[in-house]
């Protein structure tokens, strides 16, 4: 599903060229769930906006489901991503002027879905998350627990083929942490692909595959 | 979706109430500005357009057609709209219009003194569009005697009574019918009257049959009307040599003006009093156009500064699935929100202030916003407009965020976006200096004007009209009241001393060349006007009893008349007269203002003419001024004279003579200031704001040992640039406007370059006040939890 071919990325100040990515090669089947880990400064976000067509790398090849990212603009990349890639961040960005029923609805929207399908939609996200009671509230009002879960449904609102996580657990305590990754773990068993990116070896265990970054190389590749 | 952003965009409008205030304020004001600008600009435009045949009645002027000098003249004599009608088949109907005095009217019991009872001919009710609540306007002239009232004045004399047919007493001489009664005549209207009567009784009552023919007798306006869509050039080429062909001497030429022209471009001598000037419409349309521009970049600098708010929305919306032109959409439908709240506001605020803005402006405006959708409608385009473009600059700043830089770290202003901010406030003061030196200036020539040394003295003079049978008792009036110890002078005179406009034609004096022509304003005076008005004389003596000559023959003239004359000293004994009279120069007075100070000097020349005198002067002593006034009175009535005791001071008179230009000074200073409040406004939002963002380095600096003080100031010395750099822009934009304005006045007050610090002065001041309670503030903020908040 994903292969990346020789990804560097850099940013060039004058004559310095700092270098975050260097030479990455990947390969992501369908249905895997995989950990990018690695100290600070590693590069480890960067790959994951990368693959998540939010960034551009500086040279090398994306290919996703066989279409050739590297080549496409602006507007056939969201249209990728809005249709295939959900998005989970350490510090949840959710919308904060908006309800939890609004801010699930908000994808629904910007693909044009219709008002009685989006009802649907989002209740049944609401549900499964059991955060039917909290739809009212705004993410101010929330815990952090509740906060993710609400961001991971809205990232799975519209049904994506890959998910992917930057530091999920990162602002939860234990508890909710675990929970997050058991979400993860069933999602996986259906059929979503996962990628993550994290500092904990316990979050690392849950996947089956662990991918260290040093530097902006890829050392190790199990 | 549309629901989702009208949503978003309340609640944040909401959430952030101080700067949400500040947009909205701001804009709310420029938009109050701008309506009501927008309402005087109508009124002023819509002069005279009300009557159906308006684009096709021209105003007939003369001009001297040798002297380069000579200033064209909108008075035309008796006989000219009768024989313009004949002489002209293109002219299918004319009228005159016009008035001789002021006169008594009475009815029973009631009186006024009646200054707006004009004469017409009947031709006038035809050409000019006013409505006839009674009456027939085909008959309504064709008795003289009849008049014409407009419904304020039908219940001033009649109260409920029917008005049609009853008779009101002229100056207790002669009687008029009323034969109708029309609607009050609008204020947009450059032809004033409350009453109108044939101008055949003009000339019966007032200037006799002699001058029924007198094409010398220039006072009076005359119209004409062409028919529909005819031009006017043929007739004006007709015209030419027209007055020639009468007199073979004469060297005036006549020439047309349209009619709805008259108000906003005429440029004659002897004009309407209620004239306007388009140079002034379209200052105040700049001026509404500047204070829209003021509030709209307020909207932009404000909502632009605080981008990092919303950096982080703007991000996660990008990521699932935003496109950037529905990002753009966003954020355009919150400015225009904005501006449509702002606009119900400045309706609200327009209602409250309009009462004040016509005092200020001497109009008659009224909103009646239910009965314009037209104009509603245009005011809600503006809004929408300015919502638009205040939100353009923001919506397609922060739609641009890349989501990447936005949510990994916090978005540091870019430099080309700080720049941006930078020239944006640069703009806002330029224009607000620019208004600060527009009302410095302003100001200085309207107390010039007010307090010029006009050459003679006005203090304590009082002056009330002698027509009619008050003319043959004035020698009467005069004795009484001299006899009053408190009085110190009697005199009379034709016209005001403050606007001598009449002029007898080219005269003749000792060495003058046969062809030589020289326009001179002439007045005619009682005894004892040179001392009652402290007149200087550089040479020779006033009128005096002491010789019998001086009543015929005796004139003074004033230094610019010798001037052009080219006389030689000794002035004093020779030859000057004019309209066949032959006598010499026994005085020659200083230079000084009789007419306003648009005008240069011109040559003056004064003469004794006792049937002429209309007005009488009394000069009273300083101390106890009512009760002299009182006692005058008393003598008044004394003697029965059968008209009211009604004065003036003259140096009322004189204030009135400017004015036009202290309304529009008037205006043009709360619009400034006004303007320059809200560009004070959008400092205080970004002020607030810089130290939002700084709060963390204050609090490092403070720590390391920086004062309070020491830190406000770091603050204020950015803003402090700014202010200056739009001072350099905006002097020479402000000094080319200014002194094109000031040479429209023969005498000015000078552009000096204090005025320029000044205003420097003033915005640096007002841009410090504005940001040093945010700087204090920031600088006193407890270090300990501004730094703990780390994002």
């Amino acid at each position: 599903m994903i292969k990346l071919i020789d990804i560097t990325k850099y940013y060039s100040s004058g004559f310095v060229k700092t270098f975050v990515l260097r030479d990455i090669n990947l390969d992501i089947k369908e249905g895997e769930f995989v950990t990018i880990m690695g100290p600070s400064g590693a590069g480890k976000s960067t790959l994951l906006y990368i693959l998540g067509m939010l960034d551009n790398p500086s040279s090398g090849e994306y290919c996703f489901f066989d279409k050739k990212v590297h080549k496409l603009h602006e507007k056939q990349l969201t249209e990728l991503h809005k249709n295939y890639i959900g998005f989970v961040f350490q510090s949840y960005h959710l919308i904060d002027d908006l309800t939890v029923y609004e801010n699930l609805e908000t994808p629904l929207l910007y693909k044009k879905v219709k008002g009685s399908e989006r009802k649907g939609k989002v209740c049944e996200m609401l549900d499964r998350f059991h955060i039917v009671a909290k739809k009212d509230l705004f993410p101010n009002q929330l815990s952090g627990g509740q906060q993710q879960k609400t961001a991971v449904a809205r990232a799975l609102i519209t049904e994506p083929k890959l998910i992917l996580a930057d530091e999920p657990t990162g602002n939860l305590n234990t508890k909710e942490g675990e929970e997050i990754m058991e979400l993860f773990k069933e999602l996986n068993e259906g059929g979503t692909t996962i990628l993550q990116v994290t500092h904990s070896e316990k979050n690392a265990s849950y996947s089956r595959r662990i991918i260290n970054l040093l530097d902006g190389w890829i050392v190790d590749n199990k | 979706m549309l629901k989702n952003y009208f949503k978003i965009a309340l609640r944040y409008i909401l959430r952030q109430k101080f700067y949400s205030f500040i947009n909205i304020a701001g804009l709310t004001i420029g938009m109050a500005c701008c309506m009501m600008i927008t309402l005087w600009v109508r009124d002023e435009l819509s002069y005279d357009r009300f009557h159906q045949n308006a684009e096709a009645i021209y105003r007939v002027y003369h001009y001297e057609s040798t002297t380069p000098q000579s200033s064209p003249s909108a008075l035309t004599p008796p006989p000219m709209a009768a024989a313009l009608k004949k002489d002209f088949p293109e002219i299918i109907k004319s009228t005159r219009f016009g008035t001789w005095l002021k006169r008594l009217v009475t009815y029973q019991d009631k009186h006024f003194n009646e200054t707006m009872y004009m004469h017409a001919d009947p031709d006038f009710f035809a050409m000019f569009s006013f409505e006839f609540v009674k009456g027939d306007p085909a008959t309504a002239f064709s008795n003289p005697y009849s008049v014409v009232i407009t419904e304020t004045a039908a219940a001033k004399y009649f109260g409920r009574e029917d008005p049609l047919g009853k008779t009101l007493t002229v100056n207790h001489t002669f009687d008029v019918a009323v034969t109708g009664v029309i609607q009050d005549v609008p204020s947009n209207s450059s032809l004033e009257f409350d009453l109108l009567s044939p101008f055949d009784i003009l000339i019966k009552e007032f200037i006799g049959e002699k001058n029924r023919s007198n094409w010398g007798f220039n006072s009076f306006s005359t119209y004409v009307m062409l028919p529909r869509n005819a031009s006017s050039d043929n007739l004006s080429q007709k015209l030419n040599g027209y007055l020639k062909k009468l007199e073979p001497e004469s060297t005036y030429e006549m020439a047309l003006q349209p009619f709805i022209d008259i108000h906003l471009f005429s440029k004659l001598d002897h004009d309407y009093k209620n004239l306007g000037d388009i140079k002034y419409v379209w200052i105040f349309s700049a001026l509404a156009v500047f204070v829209l521009l003021i509030a709209s970049v307020n909207f932009m600098n404000l909502t632009t500064a605080r981008s990092a708010n919303r950096a982080q929305e703007v991000g996660l919306r990008k990521v699932v699935g935003a496109q950037r032109s529905q990002l753009i959409r966003q954020f355009f439908g919150e400015s225009v929100l904005m501006a449509l709240l702002a606009l119900v506001t400045a309706l609200l605020l327009v209602e409250l202030l309009l009462p004040l803005f016509n005092s200020l402006s001497g109009k008659h405006l009224a909103s009646a916003w239910q009965n314009n959708p037209p104009l509603l409608f245009g005011f809600f385009g503006m809004a929408l407009l300015t919502g638009l473009f205040s939100g353009s600059y923001p919506a397609l700043f922060l739609s641009s965020f890349q989501p990447v830089r936005v949510l990994k770290g916090s978005l540091r202003s870019t430099g080309a976006n700080s720049r941006f901010r930078k020239v944006l406030v640069i703009f806002q003061f330029s224009l607000s200096v620019f208004l600060i030196i527009g009302t410095i200036v302003i100001s200085r020539q309207l107390s010039y004007m007010r307090n010029i040394d006009l050459g003679f003295s006005r203090e304590r003079i009082i002056h009330l009209d002698i027509h009619g049978e008050l003319l043959e008792k004035y020698g009467a009036i005069r004795d009484r009241f001299l006899q009053n110890p408190k009085v110190l002078h009697v005199t009379a005179s034709m016209a005001l001393p403050t606007n001598i406009q009449s002029t007898p034609g080219t005269p003749e004096w000792e060495g003058k060349a046969p062809d030589e022509q020289m326009e001179i304003k002439a007045d005619f005076v009682d005894i004892d006007y040179i001392e009652t008005f402290n007149i200087p004389l550089v040479e020779g003596r006033s009128f005096s009893r002491d010789y019998a000559t001086d009543p015929e023959t005796a004139f003074i003239v004033n230094e610019e008349a010798v001037r052009r004359m080219r006389l030689q000293k000794p002035v004093v004994g020779k030859r000057f007269g004019f309209w066949n009279i032959d006598g010499q120069i026994i005085g020659v007075m200083k230079d000084a203002h009789f007419q306003s100070l648009h005008h240069r000097i011109e040559p003056l020349v004064f003469k004794m003419f006792p049937p002429w005198l209309r007005r009488m002067y009394v000069k009273i002593q300083s101390d106890n001024i009512s009760a002299t006034l009182s006692s005058l009175e008393e003598t008044w009535d004394q003697m029965n004279l059968g008209y009211p005791f009604e004065f003036r001071f003259l140096d009322e008179n004189f204030h009135n003579l400017y004015k036009t230009e202290e309304r529009l000074g008037n205006i043009f200073r709360s619009f400034a200031a006004l303007a320059v409040f809200i560009a004070c406004l959008g400092l205080l939002g970004l002020a607030s704001f810089m130290a939002e963002q700084k709060a963390k380095e204050i609090g490092i600096r403070r720590i390391l040992g920086a004062s309070v003080f020491g830190v406000a100031l770091m603050m204020s010395k950015e803003f402090t640039k700014w202010v200056l750099m739009a001072n350099l822009i905006a002097w020479p934009a402000a000094w080319i406007v200014m002194s094109r304005w000031l040479k429209g006045f023969a005498y000015r007050s000078d552009l000096g370059a204090w005025i320029f610090f000044l205003s420097a002065g003033l915005s640096l001041g007002l841009a410090l006040l504005t940001v040093a309670f945010q700087s204090y503030r920031a600088a006193l903020a407890n270090p300990a939890k501004t730094l703990r908040q780390e994002t």
